[in-house]
């Protein structure tokens, strides 16, 4: 009877600290998440009407996105302002060294093609 | 003296030192200079004292557009209105936009063709300083320490430096009211002023209206005998001259020149008169800057807006920086913005209500709950905007939407098809008439998109905003849609140490008639992207000085 109480203790304390682990990470998640979120409705990207645009601009700058989104899991932000700082610089790191491309008429930056992606696809 | 031609008492032919054709910038600074030196200098102006519609129709002639009769060519240049004869020329209605061509301007450029000047700017520099008397410019306004002098900063955007730079461009004139009053009076200097107020001590010195110069006849082509002047009304008389200056202006000069002499026209040994036509390519409408906010387009139209400078008012724009243009093949290029007003904004409102309130239109007064708790909300921005308009020689900041305009303007490449040459047609004084044919580069029509990639790469490095292009641009471009020239005629008598490749030398006199020279646009060999009269207002004292000196 011990032992099966023991083991429904170690149970519940095993199943609670795997739901604070869970917890914890799907904030983290959810809360970078939302600092793309938010960052994706200040910037100001074009609204390609065309889906098959963002198919084509997913397939051109493919490497770039997925090197976008692997910088971006490698990075832990500690606020927004972190984040925004972040991006905005290697936005204007883009636009520094040229890698410019135009999306409906306007001139964009590769990792702004990886964001309008992330947004539209 | 000013003199009506056909009130010229004797029937005798006019005689002199040095006859001026043209009353224009040049003319007048030359006859300005010259008056009370050792010549007798007389001055031709084809027009009347004030400007009157029968003269303009002199202007008359045909365009072409890369040799085609294109459908928009009208819209592209309208050589004949932009152009006024009557004392004072064209200054009688010009913008006054006055800033000094640039030392890559005179610099020989390996990816344009025909490009380098036979003198630097630093020949010229001395002449652009003494040309301010003429201007009306302070002796100090292109000392770059002006920006901080007067608490300004000429990268408030934080613009990559390596690649753009803020310039001044002044407006010709020192102001006499405020800013504000100035801008809507449209007060550039007309240089009429210096003609109606010229007292020579000698009364050989006459300045003539309604006297055109037809054409200039030699009989061996290497020196001119006299010139053919005709008034509307036809009175005809020959002018004698020791020296003849022709300074009617970049379509004028050329006119003459091959109106005159035996076969080819005068000067004309190397069919180079009225080649190498030089416009100014320019648009408002290919691309806009969309600001990532409304604070930063405010910020940058008032940066670049017009501004109270000592006694001058100057509208600083963007060029881009020598180094730049020579690694990336560019056409020298300005950049000008205009905002739209954000009608929105407490501090626009506020305005309105006090412009209404001031002049008593109580009635169009409308304000609503929203609109005057926005205007209490802002209250401090509002008080700091009132006070700023009063304290800071910038003037006051009007908010603006993310949307500006861009205004392009650019040099034109060199090229021998550009050109003007004889229409059959007659005018009224039985001269040919010109055609026009404007011809542009590839170069020329591939700069605009370049310009657009440097500027959404500067404007998002620094995180300014984005570069939208027009739909269709390089069609329109192609075209001639939306993408004209200015009144800036140059280059139909170009400068040059080789007579192969020009018709003046240096010193503006030209390479095959001994006694003839040309002080005009026409001499440029490359045309910048700015407005030329200052340029040649510095040329005509270089050469008066030159007369002097010889």
């Amino acid at each position: 009877m011990k032992i099966i109480k023991r083991r429904k203790f170690i149970k519940n304390i095993l199943y609670s600290f795997l739901v604070l682990v869970g917890f914890f990470n799907f904030k983290r998640i959810t809360k970078e998440n939302s600092y793309l979120e938010n960052f994706l409705k200040k910037i100001n990207l074009p609204n390609p009407k065309n889906k098959n645009l963002i198919k084509a601009l997913y397939n051109f700058n493919y490497e770039n996105y997925i090197k976008f989104i692997s910088d971006y899991k490698n990075s832990k932000f500690k606020s927004p302002d972190e984040f925004s700082s972040w991006l905005y610089k290697k936005i204007a790191e883009d636009y520094k060294k040229n890698k410019i491309i135009i999306v409906e008429n306007t001139f964009v930056s590769e990792t702004e093609i990886s964001l309008l992606i992330i947004k539209y696809i | 003296m000013i003199i009506d031609f056909k009130k010229l008492q004797n029937t005798q032919n006019i005689k002199c030192d040095i006859c001026i054709v043209g009353a224009g910038a040049a003319g007048s600074i030359l006859f300005d200079k010259l008056t009370d030196s050792k010549f007798n200098v007389v001055l031709l102006e084809s027009g009347l004292v004030d400007v009157e519609d029968d003269y303009q129709e002199l202007n008359k002639g045909e365009i072409l557009l890369q040799g085609q009769n294109n459908k928009n060519k009208n819209e592209v240049i309208d050589y004949v209105n932009f152009r006024l004869r009557g004392l004072g020329g064209t200054t009688n209605h010009w913008g006054g936009g006055c800033s000094p061509f640039h030392e890559i301007d005179f610099l020989k450029r390996d990816w344009i063709k025909k490009s380098g000047w036979p003198i630097k700017l630093n020949d010229l520099n001395p002449y652009y300083k003494k040309a301010n008397m003429y201007f009306e410019l302070s002796t100090d306004v292109w000392d770059e320490k002006i920006w901080n002098d007067i608490g300004l900063q000429s990268n408030l955007l934080n613009l990559n430096e390596d690649k753009v730079k803020t310039l001044l461009r002044y407006r010709s004139g020192f102001l006499k009211k405020s800013i504000s009053k100035a801008i809507r009076d449209w007060s550039a200097v007309n240089f009429k002023k210096y003609l109606l107020s010229s007292k020579s001590k000698n009364s050989e010195n006459r300045i003539i209206y309604d006297a055109t110069l037809t054409k200039l006849i030699s009989e061996n082509n290497k020196f001119i005998d006299y010139g053919v002047v005709k008034s509307l009304n036809g009175i005809e008389k020959k002018i004698f001259a020791k020296k003849f200056i022709l300074c009617s202006g970049g379509y004028e000069v050329a006119r003459i020149l091959l109106n005159s002499g035996k076969n080819n026209g005068l000067a004309n040994d190397n069919d180079l008169v009225g080649r190498y036509y030089l416009g100014h390519p320019n648009t408002t409408d290919f691309m806009k800057l969309i600001c990532n906010t409304k604070e930063i387009a405010s910020k940058l139209i008032w940066n670049f807006g017009w501004h109270k400078i000592g006694e001058n008012q100057s509208m600083p724009h963007l060029g881009f920086k020598k180094k730049f243009q020579e690694e990336h093949y560019l056409l020298n290029t300005g950049i000008w913005f205009g905002g739209h007003e954000d009608k929105n904004h407490p501090i626009y409102i506020a305005k309105q209500l006090r412009r209404d309130l001031l002049n008593k239109n109580f009635k169009n007064i409308n304000l609503s709950t929203k609109e005057f708790l926005s205007i209490l909300k802002n209250i401090d921005e509002i008080l700091l905007n009132i006070k700023r308009g009063y304290t800071n020689p910038r003037g006051v900041k009007n908010p603006v939407k993310e949307e500006v305009d861009i205004f392009y303007m650019a040099e034109q490449v060199p090229n021998k098809d550009s050109r003007i040459y004889l229409s059959k047609e007659k005018d009224m004084l039985g001269m040919n008439k010109i055609v026009l044919d404007w011809h542009l580069t590839e170069m020329d029509r591939e700069n605009p998109l370049k310009i657009a990639k440097h500027l959404a790469s500067t404007f998002g490095e620094a995180n300014v905003g984005k570069i939208v292009l027009d739909d269709n641009l390089q069609e329109k471009i192609n075209n001639f849609e939306n993408f004209g020239d200015t009144g800036h005629p140059s280059g139909t008598t170009r400068m040059s140490d080789s007579k192969d490749d020009g018709v003046v030398n240096k010193n503006l006199k030209s390479h095959f008639v001994d006694n003839l020279y040309v002080c005009s646009s026409s001499v440029f060999p490359t045309s910048s992207y700015t407005s030329p009269t200052y340029s040649i207002g510095a040329l005509a004292i270089r050469l008066a000085e030159h007369l002097i000196e010889i």
